[in-house]
């Protein structure tokens, strides 16, 4: 199989990965729940893990990386633990649902809830963002790239408005962590939720939040930390206080194996490599009769391209490239209906071509062979 | 024998204590927190009680640790 959808998972990882978790599975105990070598080496690695995730993200503060299942339950947390009813947050068209859902929720009880506007060319409309970004906002909330365009957000602008006018920034970087430089200290991001299995190439169940020290969170889970057992409540200290229960040891370790990968090859490296990936995609499909990629397809920005052609419905579109090429795409709506509602896809779907570290020119080949192939099908 | 027991406030704490130990080749160990010292991240450093000054060195400006208790241990 030809994967090219490596916007919903990474699929092909480093081998070193799979070695961590099948050790991790082997050898160790629950980390913080005893003293004994195989608790501590579960401790070592989490701890390793924490530090090494917080240098890749530019984060002073390693003890302030929560550990979650995935993005979904980060960024739950980070919304559900912030925002009470009256407070107003600003997010914007390109978030997914993952970020709208519980906002939507959130608004039914009291929350006051803006967005900044995608044309319908998938651009954000960043004058919006001066006008609505307004004292009185206590969080804005930005996804760092759009999982259906690939178009980045400039996060430093973004931080520089929003504290302006006392706002906290969170930064959605379940697309870029991994294969997109990130300074949270740079940048000026508050909180930064992330997920282990796309980007970061880790196991699936691993993802999290680096909460900056100038941000307190209610937990969104209470239980054993494994300590203060006769407090009441949840420890008031970092990790722990959003970490109840047991956590993904075997996930963090893998997790931990990728990161010092991603580290070891550089991120720019991957950035780089992925670019030219997508750069090659973008030159070997651009004179496929009637096929329209969406959002701004030039300068720096995430391996993705979303596509018609025609008015081929995207689903087909996504079999056929399956069923006769064993090429992997994603078909529909990706979880980003305020997104494909801006371009005028919310019928139609797009399909969505995403590129990792591991695919290959002659890859990019067969599916621009497929597509082409596609095109002719359906016209004749 | 007397040690040397240093508490934290998160196990996090603890094993960057171990990190730190082991780099600088201090001695030492992590052990469950014993029941009556109140700052319980579940994990302690436990030392020689002559390496209270270069740990506290070591520690200088990257964690305060929760207690520093001297013990009669047993073995």
């Amino acid at each position: 199989m030809i994967y090219f959808n490596c916007a919903a998972t990474s699929f092909q990882r480093p081998p070193c990965v799979a070695e961590a978790v099948l050790r991790a599975m082997n050898g160790f105990g629950n980390a913080s729940r005893g003293t004994a070598e195989a608790e501590l080496d579960a401790a070592r690695s989490v701890f390793r893990t924490r530090k090494e995730l917080a240098e890749l993200f530019g984060f002073d503060a390693p003890e302030r990386v929560v550990f979650t299942a995935n993005v979904t339950e980060a960024l739950n947390m980070a919304l559900f633990g912030l925002l009470n009813p009256g407070d107003r947050v600003v997010a914007t068209d390109w978030d997914h649902n993952s970020v709208l859902r519980p906002l939507y929720q959130l608004e039914l009880k009291g929350v006051q809830l803006d967005f900044i506007h995608a044309d319908r060319s998938g651009n954000l409309i960043l004058e919006e963002a001066q006008e609505k970004i307004t004292e009185g906002t206590k969080l804005v909330v930005c996804t760092h790239a759009s999982n259906l365009t690939g178009n980045l957000l400039h996060l430093k602008k973004m931080a520089e408005l929003a504290h302006r006018h006392g706002a906290l920034l969170l930064a959605d970087a379940a697309q870029t962590a991994g294969t997109i430089p990130i300074s949270m200290r740079d940048a000026g991001v508050d909180i930064l939720c992330f997920t282990g299995h796309k980007g970061l190439m880790g196991p699936q169940g691993t993802g999290g939040l680096c909460v900056g020290r100038n941000v307190e969170i209610r937990p969104l889970v209470l239980g054993g930390t494994g300590v203060q057992s006769y407090l009441e409540r949840q420890p008031d200290e970092y990790p722990t206080h959003l970490e109840a229960g047991t956590l993904n040891g075997h996930g963090i370790a893998g997790l931990g194996a990728a990161v010092r990968f991603i580290l070891d090859t550089g991120v720019e490296n991957i950035h780089h490599r992925e670019m030219e990936l997508m750069r090659g995609f973008l030159d070997r499909i651009q004179n496929i009769p009637g096929l329209r990629t969406y959002g701004n397809i030039h300068g720096d920005r995430a391996a993705i391209v979303a596509l018609n052609i025609g008015d081929i419905p995207s689903s087909d579109a996504a079999d056929f490239l399956m069923e006769k090429y064993g090429i992997a795409t994603r078909a529909g709506a990706h979880c980003a209906p305020r997104m494909h509602r801006a371009l005028g896809t919310d019928k139609t779907g797009a399909v969505r071509f995403s590129f990792g570290y591991f695919n290959t020119e002659e890859e990019l080949d067969i599916a621009a062979e497929a597509l082409r192939k596609l095109a002719e099908t359906w016209s004749s | 024998m007397e040690q040397l027991i240093i508490s934290f406030h998160t196990a996090t704490e603890a094993i960057e204590v171990e990190d730190i130990c082991r780099k600088q080749k201090i001695s030492g160990r992590l052990i469950p927190v014993p029941p009556d010292i109140k700052a319980d991240c579940g994990l302690a450093w436990r030392t020689d009680p002559g390496n209270r000054e270069m740990l506290k060195k070591a520690l200088e400006g990257k964690i305060v640790p929760s207690g520093w208790d001297l013990r009669e241990c047993r073995y």
